[in-house]
């Protein structure tokens, strides 16, 4: 299904829904209102993960304990979800409110970026120096460490920059759990309040909401990642 | 590995599947999470107020879960996949394409919601858990079979005189049933995933005694790191385990 | 050479590799074992040898690169840079060529990357590529594999080597444009004075361009062995044909209305125990026809006949007659079943009047007759080698007894003496029991060796069709002519550029034909027999012309 196909969708299903209510803006205007907020925490929280990620990930694979540390993440990834970190962390603090929640949601949203990031880079890298064409490019006369810096470094940051093109589903998702976990003002706060106090026409207005914030994040990191993921 | 030539394939991937350090103690732990389950349901009966006890029994509870929404989950995307792959053509290619477009949506969403609308219905959660991994496992499948159609030995099949029934049930489908198998299983950390998600947001199973999602949920809403640890670390190993042997069946898939 | 701005010293003197008692081995095995050898400036030696038999681990231990786990002994010198250009063209698929060219010379050369530029265009124009300035904005991603060989090779020889090393350069092309690649890459060679080293596969054509030819046998490297007793067709059966084809057309539906004709207006007859050879390079539609005539591909217009009968409109039970050997046997067995399962299924369709008795009993005599023990029907076919799957595919094909056998590249994935094997088998099966056959394949040698008769096809369409004799040592067409003279070892007189499919109109050859004219754009020049049997379809240089 096309973007816009979607995008319409998504449109539909809010108007849809706004009208059910009875006061058909309302709740529309009190989610796009949240939205920027939201946007803001994914968005920053997506890049700071990635970075690290691909930072991390498209270091040799070796015995230092970056490295160490890189495999640890890049394993324990599956078991890291963003709503059991922000939950570990929302028991941790108490927070709810202020800067420390801020930081907590988006340290929740960040990490299983960033171990998604290390584990795409790490398997992107090995596979590029494994590839006939690193070899190749070394017995015909290439440093190695120009083939390092030059082809499998970007090759796995490279990777980790098209995989944010479907980051977009996930990162939504956690936002939701973190707003809702830390009391945070957002679109995804708005869902689960309103999930929770049984508001069917807010609560679909903010999954819209939600669900077109995925999209937006998608074809962002498509539009960033096509004049890189083009050269490589 | 040396095994002998007359070795069926079947087993031949489980001993390399067990042969995958990840995979093999995803196997391990499972086997073991299981093993402590039944033993805790037989040695403990109800919930008792000890924190591992009652981890337990929420792990049990998620675990059903999951299982039944993950089977029901997969059984929707493996019919998806199966249609798309047979219909081929443009009708083919639409319903991949919807396939597409929803796995890039939030889905897991539709879980709290139908927790929270329906007032913690399971009627409810259950099949929006089914719905929100069904088009992951339908892409899986589509792409599995796109690539298994053009083997030659199907080729070879109808050459020797096979009918189209035969080719499809004594050639492509026990020869699909690995990559069917791997896509599928993807349905199991997701319906995992989404109890643990809409629990922990207030929105899941039932509470009293419930899946670890409420537990963890719960945990959080009375501000108690202790009692949320046995729960999140059981959610997150299970998750873990789940996902390793996922990852160990589709590289025996792609072999 | 001089100007182009290639490098190369032709003053170059002495010998630029020299080997002395060069020993590989892991403590266990020796992977090659004392080898001597001295190349010098400007000499091409070919390194022939099967699979395994250590070329790659040679090679990669003379440019410096021996893999980790194995030892070297022995005396190696090379005087200057080496260079190996691996067994593939490993070109990284998304860069520009231009990056890759500036990046090897920027740090084997120093140069800048408007001098990289510079030679980086003479190189590949040097290989055969053309427009070489446009070619090298393009990622190799971008590129067919015979342009994708011509870059790899430029890129090898750009970096200025004193020796170069190619493992199998071009092996997986069509034999007319790799004979032209190596012709090219050896004549640079001899002119720019850089040492020359070529491996590979007997088959793969190394040896044609060579000044000397070694070979590699199980980690020795010696003279080759005289040539060992090839299969020969035996003498031509006559007789009426049993499988004839008037007509015949192949077109696939593309599914939005229009169609790809694959085969156009091909006719042909078989004898009984006769051999039909297929010529033709990729996409001339020699396959797509074999499997025709196995009822595999859509027969959209004319008609085959086996035995008089009407193939389109036969039963099942002309398929036991008419067997197809794939070219990829493994591929072409269900994995999860053993052979013996597939025979036995295959007996249960096709031969209902065997009763499930006398079943295990033809299996075997169809094992044994493909020169496999019996035991192999218990085994499953991800244990077979490819030299045991090759004579699985070939059990399959008999088990059912059939009269005709159509191979598609049937020894394609086979080497050296196991080809050959597999080759002479076939043909002794064919003496004994008078089956037919029609065999397709890119190798000229090949074909025109084992076969009676031989049509050659290109873009779908027979351009010359002629007695196999006739056709090895006076082929008419040009094309004929470059997969013939490909065979050889020796140059195709044809131009550089790739194998083509079926054109609308016109000569299907002309856009590499050294004596295409203006007739040939216009319209596919008719078959005429040119003399008794011997059918040719060109309009024939301009008159003059020669």
């Amino acid at each position: 299904m096309p973007i816009p196909a979607l995008f319409l969708f998504v449109l539909l299903a809010t108007a849809g829904a706004a009208l059910a209510e009875g006061d058909p803006w309302a709740p529309a205007l009190r989610v796009a209102a949240q939205l920027p907020a939201s946007a803001a925490l994914a968005t920053a929280a997506l890049a700071a993960g990635a970075w690290t990620g691909a930072r991390l990930g498209a270091r040799p694979v070796g015995t230092s304990p970056l490295s160490a540390a890189a495999g640890l993440l890049a394993g324990a990834g599956p078991a890291l979800p963003a709503f059991l970190v922000a939950a570990v962390l929302a028991a941790l603090t108490g927070a709810t409110a202020g800067w420390t929640a801020w930081l907590a949601a988006w340290a929740s949203l960040a990490l299983p970026a960033a171990a998604q990031a290390t584990r795409i880079a790490r398997e992107a890298l090995t596979e590029r120096l494994d590839a006939p064409e690193s070899f190749g490019a070394m017995a015909r006369g290439l440093p190695a460490e120009a083939v390092l810096s030059g082809r499998t470094r970007p090759a796995a940051v490279g990777a980790v920059a098209r995989a944010l093109g479907s980051a977009g589903a996930a990162m939504a998702a956690g936002t939701a759990a973190a707003e809702g976990l830390f009391g945070l003002p957002g679109a995804g706060g708005l869902f689960v309040e309103a999930a929770r106090a049984g508001e069917a026409g807010l609560a679909l207005t903010a999954l819209a909401g939600l669900a077109g914030l995925a999209l937006l994040i998608d074809a962002a990191a498509a539009g960033l990642a096509r004049p890189d993921g083009a050269r490589r | 590995m040396n095994l002998p030539p007359d070795t069926h394939p079947w087993p031949a991937a489980w001993r390399r599947l067990t042969a995958r350090t990840p995979a093999a103690a995803g196997l391990a732990l499972l086997a073991a999470l299981l093993g402590a389950l039944v033993l805790a349901a037989a040695l403990l009966g109800d919930a008792t107020r000890d924190p591992l006890p009652r981890a337990l029994d929420a792990a049990r509870i998620s675990l059903s879960f999951a299982f039944l929404a993950g089977l029901l989950g997969a059984g929707i995307g493996l019919a998806w996949g199966l249609l798309a792959a047979a219909l081929g053509g443009t009708a083919g290619r639409r319903l991949v394409e919807t396939a597409r477009g929803l796995a890039a949506l939030p889905l897991v969403l539709a879980v709290p919601l139908a927790g929270g609308l329906s007032g913690h219905d399971k009627a409810m959660l259950l099949p929006a858990a089914a719905l929100a991994a069904a088009p992951a496992v339908a892409l899986a499948t589509q792409a599995a079979l796109r690539g298994l159609m053009r083997a030659e030995f199907l080729t070879a099949a109808r050459a020797s005189g096979a009918t189209g029934r035969e080719v499809l049930l004594h050639h492509l489908l026990p020869n699909a049933a690995l990559p069917l198998l791997a896509a599928g299983w993807s349905a199991l950390p997701r319906a995992l995933a989404a109890e643990g998600f809409s629990g922990a947001l207030g929105l899941g199973l039932p509470g009293g005694r419930a899946g670890l999602g409420t537990a963890i949920g719960a945990a959080v809403a009375r501000g108690d790191a202790a009692g949320l640890l046995a729960p999140a670390l059981l959610l997150g190993l299970t998750l873990w385990a789940l996902g390793a042997v996922g990852d160990g069946l589709r590289a025996e898939a792609d072999r | 050479m001089s100007g182009g701005g290639l490098p190369g010293d032709a003053a170059r003197a002495g010998a630029v590799l020299e080997l002395r008692g060069l020993s590989l081995h892991d403590g266990e095995r020796f992977y090659v074992e004392k080898a001597s050898l001295r190349l010098e400036a400007g000499e091409v030696l070919a390194v022939t040898g099967d699979p395994g038999a250590g070329k790659s681990l040679l090679l990669r231990a003379l440019a410096g690169l021996t893999p980790a786990g194995l030892r070297r002994e022995g005396h190696a010198r090379v005087s200057g840079r080496a260079a190996l250009a691996v067994a593939n063209p490993a070109l990284a698929p998304e860069l520009p060529l231009e990056h890759q060219f500036a990046e090897l010379l920027s740090a084997t050369a120093g140069l800048d990357p408007e001098a990289a530029r510079v030679r980086a265009a003479a190189a590949l124009d040097r290989m055969g590529a053309p427009s070489p300035a446009k070619l090298l904005d393009l990622p190799p991603r971008a590129l067919t594999d015979a342009l994708r060989w011509r870059a790899a090779l430029a890129l090898a020889m750009a970096g200025g080597p004193a020796l170069l090393l190619a493992d199998a350069p071009g092996a997986a092309l069509d034999p007319t444009v790799r004979a032209e690649l190596l012709a090219r890459l050896a004549g640079w060679a001899r002119e720019a004075g850089v040492a020359l080293l070529l491996a590979g596969r007997p088959e793969d054509g190394v040896d044609g361009p060579a000044d000397r030819v070694l070979a590699l046998e199980r980690g020795r490297l010696g003279p080759p062995a005289p040539a060992p007793a090839v299969a020969h067709a035996a003498q031509h059966p006559s007789g009426p044909p049993v499988l004839s084809a008037r007509d015949l057309s192949v077109a696939f539906p593309l599914g939005d209305g229009r169609v790809l004709t694959a085969v156009e207006g091909v006719s042909f007859g078989v004898a009984r125990g006769e051999t039909l050879a297929l010529l033709g390079e990729t996409g001339s539609g020699k396959a797509v026809l074999a499997r025709a005539l196995a009822r595999l591909a859509p027969v959209s217009g004319g008609r085959v006949t086996w035995m008089a009968q009407d193939l389109a409109r036969a039963g099942d039970e002309m398929r036991r007659d008419i067997q197809l050997l794939f070219p990829h046997p493994a591929a072409a067995l269900d994995p999860l079943m053993t052979v013996g399962a597939q025979l036995t299924q295959l007996l249960k369709r096709l031969r209902p009047d065997i009763p499930a008795g006398r079943r295990p009993a033809q299996i075997g005599r169809a094992l044994e007759r493909a020169g496999l023990p019996a035991a192999t029907g218990g085994r499953y076919p991800g244990a077979l080698t490819p030299e045991e799957a090759a004579r699985a595919g070939l059990a399959r094909a008999l088990v059912t007894e059939p009269r005709l056998l159509i191979g598609d590249e049937p020894a394609g994935t086979l080497s050296g003496a196991a080809r050959e094997a597999f080759l002479a088998r076939l043909l002794r099966l064919q003496e004994e029991e008078g089956v037919s056959l029609v065999l397709a394949t890119q190798d000229a040698g090949t074909g025109l060796r084992v076969a009676h008769r031989a049509l050659v096809l290109a873009g779908g369409r027979v351009v010359e069709a002629a007695d196999a004799a006739v056709l090895a040592d006076g082929a008419r067409h040009p094309y004929s002519r470059a997969l013939v003279a490909a065979a050889r070892g020796e140059r195709p007189g044809l131009l550089p550029g790739e194998a083509q499919g079926r054109q609308e109109a016109g000569c299907p050859v002309r856009a590499r034909c050294p004596s295409a004219r203006g007739a040939c754009a216009e319209a596919m020049p008719p078959l005429e027999e040119v003399a008794p049997g011997h059918w040719v379809a060109c309009h024939g240089p301009e008159p003059g012309q020669i």
